[in-house]
């Protein structure tokens, strides 16, 4: 696939749906590690930060995982103006399986960066 | 009930929610987590602004999704199969006995009798093994449960009346005391299913959390006793008028 077709059919989201599968656990965890917050208010701090507009079709299932793993705790609380808002919290459990992951993706993404850098350099070498 | 759901989760697409309860139900989850769940859709879509289409997609995926590693399919226990089995019986054998009690006559058990026996062990097989259309209809119909066991011996009279040559006469005594045997066996065996309900609760809303027996489980678990009385009744009032 060309490039500008790529982008043409991946226009919605910025990034291809594969990374953001993998990419997205971590990041939620890390969310969550700055304090209890909602399910729309994580999609929403997700998209601020660039990650694209993560439905509520992905985002859910993810957090239910969540909380049978006991990473998370939940907790009803009163919407303001709207419907209640189900807050998810980090558990101690949670705590220090986001603490490990965190910095498990920063490690791999300093791989991975390397790697593209080294593959650049090689491209120029050999042109 | 739709009309409560639609009054807890009105940012929820009805046709959407419908398929959604449908698939957590089939898959056995606790009305408790269903309304966990419906809660939060409609919490979002509320926030978001996306229609529940837009914001969950198909709702028998997301259903699978939500549940993950939990997707075995219902099972109905024996116990509560053999009790309907044992309802129908009642239903078809305690109102003729008082019948042929009150016209001083015998019993005729038909080659038509012997048919619905087998006919009925063969659905609670089918009920045992492949639950899923029944129990969909009743997720989807509760109010019309009470009406399908009229609507299996309706379509029992067919072989009924199609094979009439004797096979035994009884006494009326002895299809009296099987029948009655077969509707408290009904009863008790049903009972621990039927007995408890499983409401959907919206973790929102304290009305919602009153899991009591509201009349539709009373009429539920004593549905048997129920027809046989009403069929009892209707042949009493037919012989007076007749």
């Amino acid at each position: 696939m060309t490039s500008s077709l790529y982008f043409l059919v991946m226009s919605h989201d910025p990034w291809p749906s594969d990374w953001l599968r993998g990419a997205l656990g971590v990041c939620v965890l890390r969310i969550l590690a700055d304090g209890p917050t909602y399910g729309y208010a994580i999609a929403s701090r997700l998209e601020d930060a660039g990650m694209g507009n993560v439905k509520g079709g992905t985002l859910y299932p993810l957090l239910t995982r969540f909380e049978a793993a006991g990473l998370v705790e939940i907790d009803w609380r009163p919407g303001e103006g709207g419907p209640g808002r189900k807050f998810y919290a980090l558990t101690e459990l949670g705590r220090r399986h986001t603490e490990t992951q965190v910095e498990q993706w920063i490690a791999f993404t300093r791989t991975t960066r390397a790697l593209m850098h080294t593959g650049a350099t090689s491209e120029r070498t050999r042109a | 009930m739709a009309e409560d759901l639609d009054r807890l989760t009105p940012n929820v697409n009805r046709e959407w929610r419908e398929q959604f309860v449908m698939e957590l139900r089939l898959a056995g989850t606790p009305g408790i987590r269903i309304g966990d769940a419906l809660a939060t859709v409609d919490a979002h879509c509320a926030e978001s602004g996306e229609s529940t289409d837009e914001a969950f997609g198909d709702p028998v995926s997301y259903a699978r999704e939500l549940l993950g590693e939990e997707t075995s399919r219902i099972r109905l226990r024996p116990r509560l199969i053999i009790g309907l089995t044992f309802g129908l019986l009642s239903m078809l054998t305690l109102p003729r006995a008082v019948e042929d009690w009150a016209q001083d006559e015998r019993f005729t058990v038909t080659a038509g009798d012997l048919a619905i026996t087998v006919t009925l062990a063969l659905l609670a097989g089918l009920l045992f093994w492949r639950p899923e259309p029944l129990l969909g209809w009743f997720y989807r119909h509760p109010a019309t449960s009470f009406s399908l066991p009229f609507a299996v011996l309706i379509a029992m009279l067919i072989p009924a009346a199609l094979l009439q040559s004797t096979v035994v006469v009884l006494e009326w005594q002895t299809p009296a005391v099987l029948g009655l045997s077969a509707l408290m066996l009904s009863v008790a065996l049903t009972w621990p299913d039927l007995s408890q309900p499983d409401p959907i609760v919206d973790p929102r809303d304290d009305r919602s959390t009153r899991a009591g027996r509201d009349p539709m489980t009373w009429m539920t678990v004593f549905m048997f006793p129920v027809l046989v009385a009403i069929m009892i009744g209707y042949d009493a009032l037919v012989r007076a008028l007749v």
